[in-house]
């Protein structure tokens, strides 16, 4: 007992010794110098103090984020920025949680469907934007710097990546058909028509037509030119009958199998079954494309094409963006801007990006990104940028997220064949304008 | 002759009292080697997937042993982040704050089994009912006390506060183990002097080491695994433990490099195994007598 007590006694000294030489400096905002947003013109060497930076990501992407932030200290060398990358996964509780307490990163990572938007803990960049001469049309690639202003004029943050979506097909399952590869004029009813003519099979031998991906629910208020709501989150569109005629699709093709059902869906990862051959057509956005390929390896010939177009001529596409958001409550709000412009518009930082996504700044997107190719084929992707300017903002989520989770329940309503496509839509609508209602009370 | 009889009807039941035995223990073994198959097919799987190359690990039919082993995935996952300053962050959390819980839960514990007041089962039920309060509940007001003592971006909060008491689960179940042992122990050692912290580490303690190993076991497995209080609490890489770097393996869209994410779980599980593997037999046995079941 004694050899016990020794090693407790022992093990509480390493405690205390440990406690006192943890390193306390990850958090500290100490900003030692210009908290000054009336300067004129951006100097480097004026700029120095202190900076914490956070976001969120995995693999290339957050190593180009990683990146973006050496391209940053090497151009403010006086500022020392403190990191905080996270995994994607929980982020908003250790925002919630540090908001609360009131020691939040200087410099945020947002989306514009993010929680966060429309709310008052983001610092309205509009006056450093007219301050420093910028006008974000000129700068940023079409498309990429849609949502970061909110109705009533508050630019809550800058765009650097963005990303849209092709529809990538099995060259194989289409040749054995006997159907012509989809170009880029297809239609949303020629689209139903191909899908139910490449899927076969049945039970677990069945071959689909396309994979039930999560982004689909989010394409499908668009096919016929319907849309989720106004602008201003206002008013739900979802009872109208081109999003009512929408929804009758995914009706019809769950019901022809030509979509997998729910048992069907949860039975492998979708991106396994268009992987494996068990369906012939997958929505891709660009974020996922080279781990695709590389799935894909040389198991079958695919190839890629934009999303069908709606009755207006325009093909229906959904975007992904991310950029920053400077904390309202920071205490080195030169050095949070200084950031913030960098990772947006520098064009060293965006040639980095376009390993990864679409580059915020136009001069990387038409030059460097469109010359690449998605890794390990020769599909072009300067085919994401086309999509990028007529795509629509992802349209659930964030600051939403009631609205969301209801019209996920009107969907499953659908896709379980519980409701037809209108019942579940009379049924939903009136919840859905409620929970829009909630936001602006 | 009628001994004879009687002895052939002897053998008889006897042999056939051995054939349904015999069928009994071969119904039995199939039985459990399909169900130990069964439950660890995960594990195969997850050794398969670590094995194979990126091409391979959707194909239909599934495969269990690849076609092209690749050590690749161990190697390049490793690297991916920085997973050695991950493990040994998880060994100190996880070293520390067992041995915190260990201790302190034994003497909160001991105190609820030995010492009576009035109070004594209402404070019993006050710490049973923190065990209903979820820890999503108590994140805010615990990274504001955190944050204001300067603990953020520290492993302190996730290893100081297993030496206040250890957790309600632990205390219940190590204070049931208390109340099996006789109290004329305890008496015993009065009589020959004894004061109570001796009898709680002299008698006590060499008595319930089996639910000690127990909770030890337990703790090592929820400090080892614990994703939430790190994220909330860390913010450095270089603070990071082993489940926070896993989920690295994800981008922002949910996309995955499984075969890595296989392979480096499969090297950060193994200490755990080889733990249960050692312990498994005082981790039965304290469950059992403490008459706590799953």
């Amino acid at each position: 007992m004694r050899k016990l007590t020794t090693l407790f006694v022992a093990i509480m000294m390493i405690l205390l010794f440990t406690v006192a030489c943890s390193s306390d400096d990850g958090n500290n905002n100490n900003a030692s110098s210009s908290d000054n947003t009336d300067a004129n013109t951006e100097n480097t060497e004026t700029i120095s103090g202190e900076i914490t930076i956070m976001g969120w990501g995995g693999g290339n992407e957050l190593q180009a984020r990683k990146d973006a932030t050496d391209v940053f200290r090497e151009l403010y060398p006086d500022v020392k920025v403190n990191e905080i990358w996270l995994p994607a996964d929980s982020v908003d509780q250790k925002l919630d949680a540090a908001l609360a307490a009131g020691d939040a990163a200087d410099v945020i990572m947002m989306s514009p469907d993010w929680k966060g938007l429309r709310s008052q803990w983001l610092e309205d960049l509009t006056p450093y934007l007219e301050r420093d001469n910028i006008d974000p049309e000129e700068v940023f690639t079409p498309g990429a710097d849609e949502g970061y202003v909110t109705p009533d004029g508050v630019r809550e943050g800058l765009p650097t990546t963005q990303s849209t979506f092709m529809i990538a097909y099995n060259k194989n399952i289409f040749d054995d058909a006997g159907v012509p590869y989809p170009t880029e004029d297809w239609t949303w009813d020629d689209f139903a028509e191909i899908a139910k003519q490449l899927s076969s099979g049945s039970g677990a031998d069945r071959t689909y037509g396309m994979v039930r991906h999560w982004i689909q629910n989010r394409f499908a208020p668009f096919f016929y030119g319907g849309k989720p709501y106004n602008e201003d989150w206002t008013q739900q569109h979802i009872d109208d009958p081109e999003t009512i005629k929408a929804l009758e699709l995914i009706e019809d093709l769950i019901k022809a199998e030509a979509l997998p059902d729910d048992a069907a869906s949860e039975s492998m990862p979708m991106d396994a079954m268009f992987v494996s051959q068990k369906a012939a057509m997958y929505p891709l956005g660009l974020f996922e494309a080279a781990d695709l390929a590389e799935k894909i390896g040389d198991n079958f010939e695919w190839g890629v094409v934009l999303p069908p177009k709606d009755p207006n001529g325009k093909n229906v596409n959904i975007k992904f963006q991310t950029g920053f958001a400077m904390n309202k409550d920071s205490e080195n709000k030169e050095a949070a801007w200084a950031y913030i412009k960098t990772v947006s518009m520098n064009k060293e930082v965006n040639d980095l990006y376009a390993k990864v996504g679409i580059p915020a700044l136009k001069e990387s997107a038409d030059t460097t990104f469109a010359e690449m190719t998605i890794p390990n084929t020769d599909i072009k992707q300067v085919e994401y940028l086309r999509g990028l300017e007529d795509a629509e903002m992802a349209p659930w989520g964030g600051a939403i997220n009631k609205a969301t989770d209801i019209f996920e329940q009107l969907m499953e309503e659908i896709t379980t064949q519980k409701s037809t496509a209108k019942e579940a839509v009379e049924k939903y609508a009136p919840l859905i304008q409620e929970a829009l209602d909630e936001v602006h009370q | 002759m009628k001994e004879h009889v009687e002895i052939q009807k002897q053998t008889t039941k006897f042999r056939n009292k051995k054939t349904s035995e015999t069928i009994n223990q071969i119904i039995n073994y199939v039985l459990l080697t399909v169900l130990a198959l069964a439950f660890a097919f995960p594990f195969l799987w997850m050794i398969a997937t670590a094995l194979k190359t990126p091409s391979e690990v959707y194909t239909i039919p599934p495969k269990l042993i690849p076609s092209t082993i690749t050590w690749d995935n161990f190697t390049e996952g490793w690297q991916y982040a920085d997973f050695t300053r991950y493990t040994w962050n998880t060994l100190v959390v996880t070293t520390l704050a067992v041995l915190g819980t260990v201790f302190s839960a034994a003497i909160v514990a001991y105190g609820f089994a030995r010492f009576n007041s009035r109070l004594s089962g209402f404070l019993f039920a006050i710490v049973l009912g923190t065990m209903m309060l979820p820890n999503q509940i108590l994140l805010i007001p615990t990274y504001i006390l955190f944050s204001k003592i300067g603990w953020i971006d520290t492993l302190k909060p996730l290893i100081v506060p297993s030496f206040f008491g250890g957790g309600a689960f632990n205390i219940f179940l190590l204070r049931q183990f208390f109340k099996t042992i006789p109290k004329e122990l305890d008496q015993a050692a009065i009589i020959d002097g004894a004061n109570s912290f001796q009898i709680f580490y002299k008698i006590m303690l060499p008595a319930v080491r089996p639910a000690m190993i127990t909770v030890a076991v337990l703790s090592i497995a929820f400090h080892w695994n614990d994703f939430l209080n790190p994220l909330i609490y860390l913010n450095s890489d270089h603070n990071f433990t082993l489940a926070i770097g896993l989920q690295f393996f994800q981008n922002s869209y949910g996309s995955s490099q499984i075969q890595m994410l296989m392979a480096v779980a499969l090297i950060t599980v193994i200490p755990l195994l080889i733990l249960f593997l050692i312990g498994q037999r005082y981790f039965v046995q304290g469950i059992t007598m403490s008459g706590i079941k799953g």
